[in-house]
Order: structure tokens, then C-alpha cells, then sequence
């Protein structure tokens, strides 16, 4: 059921939707997937998407599991944001993500969300960031 | 290769061209570089309604400004790369200090203010024509490729 209300949330951003961004319930879990797609590439040398493409990925899905976890009727509006990038996203391979709020105050949401290859590998990019509720 | 040695204009030039061209991710969202120094760089993101945050609200999502800054931050440490070397981005934190105005494409000035053997260090704003209204501040950290790793052919 929850699924739905990630997808709705995706569904009205138009950045989310351009990148094709879904959420699936996997082990009782949420997850998002962004598929491969051939324009995702930043360096074709070693065939490995553009950091851009993880930024996006994770920020949408930070903001996407603050709004629906804590109930927002708005999207949390972003104050700053950090990635470590750990290992590049080679290309042909769906990238899939979790998110996760680490500290919910009453006006500031602290969120972490991870970006992988596959859900048993290494993560590849790391976002921390703050919303303002 | 000396300490000061510098790339050529061309060079520059050169870099800034395939930066855009030969990264399909910043065709895709039409990031375009209008001036390239050494060690600084003016770039843009123009406005589209498929990169908004919510439909209608005219606000280019952070994440596409993320990719525009995150291209041009590479590109400002790539100038003063002698010779030009494969990069890859460490770190990058982004502030958001206030919000865009509405419509309106987001220029970018990315300045690469330290390069030693091994990482690359670069500041960059975001703006919308401004430079007193800024939108993001951003530090970032780049990784040199390993000398003798394959160039980046030019």
C-alpha cells in the first residue's frame, strides 16, 4: 500500500519522473530504483554514470521519504547536502537506493540516503542532508 | 613540465568543448559553459519545465543544479591539470542559501583555489544574474587520476 504514496509523491516531481525514479517494497523494505539510461553517462572512457545522475537520484528519494514519513503535505524544502562519492556507477547497471531519516526535529529533518549497484554490494554514493519541515 | 606551466588557450577551450559534448548527462540537461580561464569557469543551467521540483512551480530541482555544479567544478580543477588528467569527484557539499527566482535559467562561476599532486579543491556559487543573490555556495574535492592512467586525449 505505502508504495503507492511514494510513487504519488515521485509522480509530482517532474525531475523524478524525466529520470525515471520508482519506489518498490523489497523485504519489507522501501527502496527506489533509477533505471539505466544511455544519456545517464558522464565519462565514457570508463563507462560509469555521471555524478550528477546519483545527486539527483538521492536528493529526490531524501525528500520524497521525508515528505511521506513524517507526513509532510509539501516537499521539505533542502538546506545543504553532502555526497561522498565512494565508487562509480559503471554503466549498463540499474542503480537502486534507500533512504533514511536520521533525526526528525520539529523544524529540521536530517536525512541519509545511499545509492547502490546491487543491495548487497558497496555503496556507491553517500548523501547526508537537512530539510527544513 | 615546469611548475608554472600552463595549458594553452586552446587547450582550455578545448576542455570546456568536451566537457559538454562528450558528457551525454550534460547534454541531456543542456548545461553550457560560457567562459573558461585558468582555474575559474562561468557556466549555466537553463530553465526547463522538466527539471522542476513540483509541476508549475518554476524552480529548477537541486539535483540538476547539483549536476551543473558538480560538471563545472570538474571543469575549473580540469584547466589547471598539466597535462589534462581524468578527473573523479571525492566530495562535493552543497548550501542552499536561498531560493531560485522563478523561471529563470542558474548561473554557475566555479573556482578551482587549490591543486596539489594528488586533489584538486574547488568554490563555486549559484546565481540567477546576481552575484549579491546567491543561490548555492559549493565546496568540492577532486581525485587526480594516478599518473600514467590513460589521458584524456587531447
Amino acid at each position: 500500500m505505502t508504495v503507492l504514496f511514494y510513487n504519488d509523491a515521485l509522480k509530482s516531481i517532474p525531475y523524478a519522473h524525466m529520470l525515471d525514479i520508482s519506489a518498490l517494497e523489497y523485504n519489507d523494505d522501501m527502496i527506489f530504483k533509477l533505471p539505466y539510461q544511455e544519456p545517464f553517462i558522464g565519462n565514457y572512457m570508463i563507462q560509469a554514470l555521471h555524478g550528477g545522475v546519483l545527486c539527483s537520484f538521492l536528493e529526490i528519494i531524501a525528500s520524497v521519504t521525508a515528505k511521506i514519513d513524517i507526513q509532510l503535505d509539501h516537499m521539505p524544502k533542502i538546506i545543504n547536502v553532502n555526497y561522498n562519492f565512494m565508487k562509480p556507477a559503471l554503466g549498463g547497471q540499474d542503480v537502486y537506493g534507500r533512504a533514511e531519516i536520521i533525526k526528525s526535529g520539529k523544524r529540521i529533518l536530517s536525512v541519509s540516503a545511499t545509492a547502490y549497484n546491487s543491495l548487497e554490494g558497496n555503496p556507491l554514493t553517500i548523501l547526508h542532508a537537512n530539510f527544513l519541515s | 613540465m615546469g611548475v608554472w606551466a600552463k595549458n594553452s588557450e586552446e587547450t582550455l577551450q578545448k576542455m570546456a568543448h568536451m566537457m559538454i559534448e562528450m558528457v551525454p548527462f550534460s547534454k541531456f540537461l543542456s548545461i553550457s559553459v560560457d567562459k573558461v580561464e585558468h582555474g575559474k569557469v562561468f557556466g549555466c543551467i537553463a530553465y526547463d519545465e522538466r527539471f522542476e521540483t513540483e509541476q508549475g512551480s518554476g524552480i529548477i530541482h537541486g539535483g540538476a543544479v547539483a549536476t551543473a555544479i558538480d560538471n563545472l567544478s570538474a571543469l575549473a580543477a580540469l584547466t589547471l591539470c598539466v597535462p589534462p588528467q581524468p578527473l573523479v569527484t571525492l566530495d562535493l557539499r552543497i548550501d542552499y542559501n536561498s531560493a531560485p527566482e522563478l523561471h529563470k535559467d542558474i548561473y554557475i562561476e566555479s573556482e578551482c583555489y587549490r591543486t596539489t599532486k594528488n586533489v584538486s579543491f574547488v568554490r563555486s556559487l549559484a546565481h540567477n544574474g546576481d552575484r549579491e543573490n546567491v543561490i548555492a555556495h559549493s565546496v568540492s574535492v577532486f581525485m587526480r587520476a594516478q599518473t600514467g592512467a590513460k589521458g584524456v586525449g587531447l
